[in-house]
């Protein structure tokens, strides 16, 4: 009975009757390719409470009072989802050359400024945020606060810790590697404590309107390649949550093959050098699709 | 009269009264049928074609109907009748042959297609003439099916005509013609598909042809190609050599050839392919390189080892390399990389040399579990028995992964294991250590320390008294049993789960008893583990205790209870299972419904679930009816299939439906 460490199959009807919960749980969903990873991942889970097949863990989960510490649980174990710095470097260059630009002029009376990354993984975006701020002078007394969730714990516990592989570094420039991070003995980098300084890790369920609001109001959100992982109805709500967090002409930065169309149209699409990015519009008007 | 009374009601617009009408014929073995058959079979809903299709096969010798079913090819505004023939032909398979080579000679071009491909499927040798002919078609389509189905026989005698087709100009045909030549795997195409990789646009299936065939004399030209400009061939080439060992060509030849074409320069080539974009190109340079065996290719395969897809060939590749000389990789132990020290670790573990005992040692204080785990895997295969005094030290370890291979690793190394030292560690100040001593009694099978395990369920510690309860577990004896029944009433939920679940596995004298106490028990998991060991022990005596954990408050216990009152069955489990049908909570009902599919007579109450709302109550009841022959059952879940528009449904009443 407590020998077995193989792997129990997951048939598709169970598959989807635990992946509504988890959907319900926090919007994202996983689609019918991620069966396989599911029924790997969570077979050591189920097993640790004592379940022999998945149609009892979806019942334990069901039925039991404290299924959001399961749900919880089963997100961190099924949604590490890889990132890296200096992630879509377009993007980045409008954030740095153009809409840092725009704050430094409209936020100049309270020189302060506030971003959020929704969905950090790891936390390479907001120590890329952090490095991209530091690199402007005019920056270096203001109040910046760079917010960085995730709703898996583990990831958050990565990105509190700011050591990385290789593998986070593809695309960064050697000038930023050797200014913010350190180089361990076991070839990791850890990023420097002055970066670590202005961020700050939250863990946020996005569809949750109430936690989220625990942020305050947001000049910027990066929220890149986090929506394809929720199903329509999820998305609507999560934008939603971006559009009452942020400021009357804040910034949605999205990722690059993502957009709003059927979510909604409350925000404007402005065009930028390099990229286009979705804006709040000043006047308060919100016009989501139903 | 009648006759003409049924085809009106073939005409019918309900598909129930169509599919009636074909349906009552059945029996009648009337010849005057068999035109009414045959149009039944133009019918655009499935049902009525398939029902067709039954009773001319069930009623009716072939000859009567094949020209109509071949017939039924020509019609052209409904794919319907003509899938429909189709699959009517392959079935009939060698009778229908003479009719369709027959039918060939039609104009039309369609027509043809679709006979070349039902002889391809039939495989009959009688019409390889025809398929022989067909190449020379006049439609390319034709030719190229022709072709492929050729390939598909892999019919030697037909080799001399794709040769020719390959020889010829018309690359549409001679693409096809290669990979045909290669499904058959004769020699004597291979000098022709060797002169082929002249021809750019045919060296992909080319390749891969040589690659199937794996003769060795063509091992030169498609080694040759390793270093084409272009990166797709030097590909192709690459999967292809691979290809020629898996089929059993000697590797040494391989490696003798390779190095012939490329000299000094092989090992750059494969290495440079180690970052092809191409995983299957990937995985066969990690073989070629596994072959060639030169310790160059350590550093690049550590490099990619640390990619999930490629680990398995790298060690594969690696233990090639170092079981030639083991000591090759000892230096490699001194780098800091935990993923690539934890892949020499397995490595190790596969060679299973003596030489690597003190670097497998030193890895077991390494800073990292993983490394320090996969030591202990890998040192234990060596079977030296100066491990077993490490590998206790890892018993006590910080990571729990690494108490786990300890545990495994030790109980390997039994014949090197003193008992008393073991008994001795559930004595230890130490949680984990007494935890994994336990554990590693009952591996070990210690019927001997049954009382000391017994003990160990006094422990002050929760993970210990658990690992004692697995440990009895696994040793099973009737005295094992006392012990588990005792800490039924431990404090701690966990270890009251496991030991229910351990008795409802051993079962027994005594174990009835003690499960109906527990089905009080005041945590829900802990009743969940009751219900279920109730049903383990497959007793009648268990059932009123089953059938009152039915009002229990949490649903899990409930719909344990009703699964175990299932497996058990009988008349008091059948009518408490039927009464959980009304339930609101839609969990119980679809547990109710599954778990009465092995009842007799219940069909009344589960075929209503069939048009619930709920998708997943939908398949429980799809499932739980589908066992049954009942002809009624069977036309309900087809007229479910006609509505139903939730991909799992479908897909559950097509399994069951066998369509």
């Amino acid at each position: 009975m407590f020998e077995k460490e193989d792997i129990v199959p997951l048939s598709e009807d169970v598959f989807r009757l635990l992946r509504d919960l988890v959907r319900d749980y926090c919007g994202i969903h996983f689609d019918d390719s991620s069966r396989y990873l599911v029924e790997k991942r969570l077979t050591r889970r189920m097993r640790s409470h004592h379940l022999s097949d998945f149609r009892d863990y979806y019942r334990f989960i069901r039925y039991s009072k404290n299924s959001e510490e399961e749900l919880s649980a089963i997100i961190d174990v099924l949604t590490v989802n890889e990132t890296y710095f200096f992630r879509e470097q377009n993007q980045l260059r409008t954030f740095s050359d153009e809409i840092l630009e725009e704050f430094k002029e409209t936020n100049r009376d309270r020189k302060s400024l506030r971003i959020w990354s929704a969905g950090c993984s790891t936390g390479e975006e907001p120590y890329t945020v952090a490095m991209l701020i530091n690199e402007k002078p005019e920056f270096r007394n203001w109040d910046v606060e760079i917010y960085g969730s995730d709703i898996n714990q583990r990831v958050l516990q990565t990105a509190r810790r700011g050591i990385y592989r290789k593998n986070s570094f593809r695309t960064t420039d050697p000038y930023f590697k050797s200014r913010y991070f350190s180089e361990d003995e076991d070839g990791t980098s850890r990023i420097a404590d002055s970066m670590k300084r202005n961020v700050n890790f939250s863990y946020l369920n996005l569809i949750d309107p109430l936690k989220t609001r625990f942020l305050g109001k947001m000049d910027v959100i990066l929220c890149r390649n986090v929506l394809i992982y929720f199903d329509n109805a999820s998305r609507k709500k999560v934008i939603e949550n971006f559009y009452d967090r942020l400021t009357d002409g804040g910034y949605l930065l999205l990722g690059h093959a993502e957009s709003l169309i059927n979510i909604s149209t409350a925000f404007t699409l402005k065009h930028f050098k390099n990229d286009m990015v979705y804006q709040k519009p000043v006047k308060k008007a919100m016009f989501l699709n139903t | 009269m009648k006759l003409q009374k049924l085809m009106r009601r073939l005409s019918d617009v309900n598909t129930e009264i169509r599919r009636e009408a074909v349906e009552s014929t059945r029996g009648m073995r009337e010849d005057a049928c068999i035109p009414l058959l045959l149009k039944a079979m133009e019918d655009p809903d499935w049902r009525v074609r398939k029902t067709a299709v039954e009773v001319l096969f069930e009623d009716y010798p072939f000859d009567k109907y094949i020209n109509g079913l071949t017939d039924l090819l020509f019609v052209e505004d409904n794919a319907g009748p003509r899938n429909a023939a189709i699959e009517s032909l392959v079935r009939l398979g060698k009778e229908a042959v003479p009719f369709l080579i027959e039918t060939f000679s039609t104009r039309n071009k369609d027509v043809r297609k679709f006979i070349i491909d039902i002889l391809g499927d039939q495989g009959d040798p009688r019409s390889l003439p025809l398929m022989i002919e067909a190449i020379r078609d006049e439609d390319e389509n034709v030719r190229a099916a022709a072709v492929e189905h050729l390939g598909k026989l892999r019919e030697p005698s037909v080799i001399d005509p794709l040769i020719e087709i390959l020889d010829g100009g018309d690359l549409w045909t001679a693409y096809p013609a290669a990979d045909a030549l290669g499904r058959i795997g004769r020699s004597k195409a291979v000098p022709h598909l060797v002169r082929a990789l002249e021809r750019k646009p045919l060296r992909e299936p080319v390749l891969k042809a040589l690659g199937l065939i794996s003769d060795k004399s063509s091992l030169g030209a498609v080694a040759s190609l390793l270093a084409d400009p272009s990166r797709n061939i030097r590909e192709q080439a690459l999967i292809a050599l691979e290809k020629f060992y898996r089929n059993g060509v000697d590797a040494a030849f391989i490696v003798e050839e390779v190095r012939r074409m490329h000299g000094d320069r092989t090992l750059e080539i494969l290495i440079d392919q180690l970052r092809s974009g191409k995983r299957e190109a990937r995985i066969s340079a990690v073989v070629l390189l596994g072959l060639i065996k030169d310790t160059a290719a350590y550093v690049p395969f550590l490099e990619i080892s640390q990619e999930e897809d490629f680990k398995d060939e790298v060690k594969k590749s690696f233990v090639s390399i170092g079981r030639e000389n083991p000591g090759s990789l000892l230096d490699l132990f001194n780098i800091s990389n935990a993923y690539q020290l934890r892949m020499l670790c397995e490595v190790a573990g596969e060679i299973i040399s003596p030489v690597y005992f003190d670097e497998l040692a030193g890895m077991l204080d390494h800073a990292d579990g993983h490394v320090r785990s996969s030591a202990a895997v890998s040192i234990a295969k060596l079977n030296d028995s100066r491990a077993v005094e490490k590998l206790e030290k890892l018993l006590g370890d910080g990571y729990e992964d690494v108490q786990e291979a300890a545990v495994e690793a030790l109980s390997s190394l039994r014949e090197w294991l003193s008992n008393d030292d073991v008994v001795g560690m559930l004595r230890s100040e130490n949680v984990a250590i007494k935890k994994n001593a336990a554990r590693l009694l009952g591996k070990t099978g210690a019927e001997e320390n049954v009382r000391d395990l017994g003990f160990a369920l006094k422990d002050e510690n929760a993970s210990v008294r658990k690992a004692a309860v697995e440990a009895l577990s696994l040793i099973g004896t009737e005295e094992a049993k006392k012990y588990l029944i005792r800490s039924l009433t431990d404090e701690d939920p966990d270890i009251r789960i496991a030991s229910a679940l351990s008795l409802g596995a051993i079962g027994g004298e005594g174990v009835l008893n003690a499960l109906i106490l527990l089905s009080a028990d005041p945590d829900n998991v802990v009743r969940v583990a009751a219900a279920k060991s109730l049903g383990m022990t497959g007793t009648a005596d268990a059932v009123s205790s089953l059938v009152g954990l039915l009002g229990d408050a949490s649903g899990f216990v409930v719909t344990s209870a009703i699964e175990s009152l299932g497996a058990i069955g009988g008349n008091e489990a059948r009518q408490a299972i039927i009464s959980k049908l009304s339930s609101d909570d839609i969990e119980i009902k679809r547990t109710a419904i599954l778990a009465l599919a092995s009842f007799e007579k219940i069909e009344k109450h589960l075929t209503p679930f069939l048009e619930d709302p709920d998708w997943a109550t939908r398949i429980a009841a799809v499932r739980s009816l589908g066992g049954r022959a009942e002809s009624g059952i069977r036309r309900d879940l087809e007229k479910l299939l006609d509505s139903e528009e939730d991909p799992s449904v479908i897909k559950a009443i097509e399994e069951t439906l066998r369509v």
